[in-house]
């Protein structure tokens, strides 16, 4: 053990994880620490939170408040409302480009995709895409936005200089989580309606379905690419898909009404909207190791951890 | 059977579930109450799918038909409204029955509930915790008609859930 003065003069390196976690039902989003799993701060925003995206490169979180049509800019060094951008739609999902420029929202009920400019947030590009976009995610060569419009049955594939649609693929029904893998190789998304997550090679196009739990909601993939974690949210589980041999390899059971999930080196955070908290999954042993008490209906959708 | 009852619906201009659209924003009502009886006798009552009528206050009738390897139940309330259930699951390991409802009269779609059994703080308690999670029946945006809102929809649910339990409690306690 180190001596009091040693500990002083060498501190740890800072290394701040946060999992921002979105509170429905009582318009606040939880700041946990991932590295003591406590929530840190409540932070009040706008209506019905439900979308979530992080930049460390801008030190913010971004949340859809899809009741009160806006977003809310959290500063994720101090963990304060920095400012609100309105919306006029119904902002749900949300993800960031790679260089942090642009912030892309998915607007329910207007079928808009939205491309709002972070440093001038009144300078804000629009498409109409299709019925009830819901997921996105960027590529991480920032070319292409993929999205999953919810009430189309497909996947949008949109160039995001130009912010035109340049194909569709055709998924199962009521796609509505999306995710890429971190070589961007892999693209996942669930089909709520038919129990089932779609995996698309991006290179060729390829396209695999796999029976998941009843009703998933959202995916994400390991850092390294290998394995594929659903919430089933009317199975209050999380299905766990090793992608080389396409086999479920765990089934964990979670809260009540799972929905958003993202992932660490270590470990999935899950949102689970039912029970109002998160459940926390050691990825080497597929057990959850923590639950966390949040706010009212939490729900999570997008990436939410932010590494600063 | 059922492809006569989504006629009948249609024509009866009800409420359609399969394949809709739904607000953004998924809805929770969330009951619980503590019944001075044992939990395995408690569980009896909940789990009998066919039976809710003998306890819920604001049931005439419950009619179960099988399709297949599902449940299904048609409830007709007291008012006059109905409801066709499909049956999710039944766990006696851990006291729990899911149900969603599949069409019917009530201001929502999507729902899904969860009825759970489980021992009380003291001994001859039982909580049970009756939860249900659905949308509005407005699939745009504001202004919402009146009465396709969500706080018809919840009130609706909580009318419900709170005179069963209620009702539930008196039979359970009073039952041999």
């Amino acid at each position: 053990m180190l001596t009091n003065t040693s500990c002083i003069l060498a501190p740890r390196p800072t290394q701040a994880n946060f999992a921002y976690i979105s509170n429905q039902g009582e318009n606040s989003v939880s700041a946990i620490n991932t590295s003591t799993n406590r929530v840190i701060k409540t932070i009040a925003v706008g209506t019905a939170p439900v979308g979530v995206a992080v930049s460390s490169t801008l030190h913010r979180a971004y949340i859809s408040n899809v009741e009160s049509q806006d977003i809310t800019i959290i500063n994720t060094q101090n963990h304060m409302v920095i400012g609100t951008i309105k919306v006029h739609g119904s902002p749900v999902g949300l993800a960031l480009s790679p260089d942090s420029k642009t912030l892309y929202v998915a607007d329910w009920f207007t079928n808009r995709v939205l491309a709002i400019n972070t440093h001038h947030t009144e300078i804000v590009r629009a498409l109409i895409i299709a019925d009830a976009p819901a997921g996105l995610v960027v590529s991480p060569d920032n070319q292409l936005l993929y999205v999953a419009n919810r009430d189309s049955n497909d996947v949008a594939i949109i160039d995001t200089a130009t912010l035109t649609i340049k194909q569709r693929i055709n998924v199962g029904k009521h796609p509505y989580g999306i995710a890429l893998s971190s070589s961007g190789i892999w693209l996942a998304l669930v089909n709520v309606q038919d129990d089932s997550v779609s995996l698309i090679n991006t290179n060729n196009q390829v396209q695999q379905q796999f029976k998941v739990g009843y009703h998933p909601y959202c995916v994400a993939f390991s850092l390294d690419d290998k394995t594929l974690y659903i919430t089933n949210t009317q199975d209050d589980s999380v299905t766990v898909i090793d992608i080389a041999t396409k086999k479920t390899i765990a089934t964990i059971a979670v809260g009540n009404t799972p929905e958003g999930i993202s992932l660490d080196h270590e470990h999935a955070y899950v949102a689970n909207w039912g029970s109002s908290n998160v459940s926390v999954i050691d990825l080497h042993t597929n057990k959850v190791v923590a639950t966390i008490k949040t706010g009212e209906k939490s729900r999570a959708f997008g990436q939410f951890i932010i590494h600063q | 059977m059922k492809r006569i009852l989504a006629l009948l619906a249609i024509s009866l201009g009800i409420v359609s579930f399969t394949a809709a659209a739904h607000g953004p924003s998924p809805q929770k009502v969330e009951k619980t109450i503590t019944i001075k009886a044992d939990p395995a006798k408690v569980w009896a009552i909940v789990k009998d799918f066919s039976a809710i009528h003998q306890w819920h206050p604001g049931v005439a009738s419950t009619k179960v038909e099988k399709v297949g390897d599902d449940t299904f139940r048609t409830l007709t309330f007291k008012n006059g409204g109905n409801v066709y259930e499909k049956l999710r699951s039944i766990d006696d390991a851990s006291m729990k029955i899911k149900y969603e409802i599949v069409s019917g009269t009530l201001p929502l779609t999507d729902y899904n509930a969860t009825m759970t059994v489980t021992p009380g703080d003291n001994p001859g308690e039982t909580k049970v915790v009756w939860m249900a999670r659905f949308y509005r029946l407005y699939k745009l945006n504001p202004p919402i008609p009146e009465g396709q809102d969500d706080a018809t929809a919840i009130s609706a649910i909580t009318g419900i859930f709170d005179s069963g339990l209620a009702n539930l409690k008196t039979v359970a306690e009073s039952a041999k």
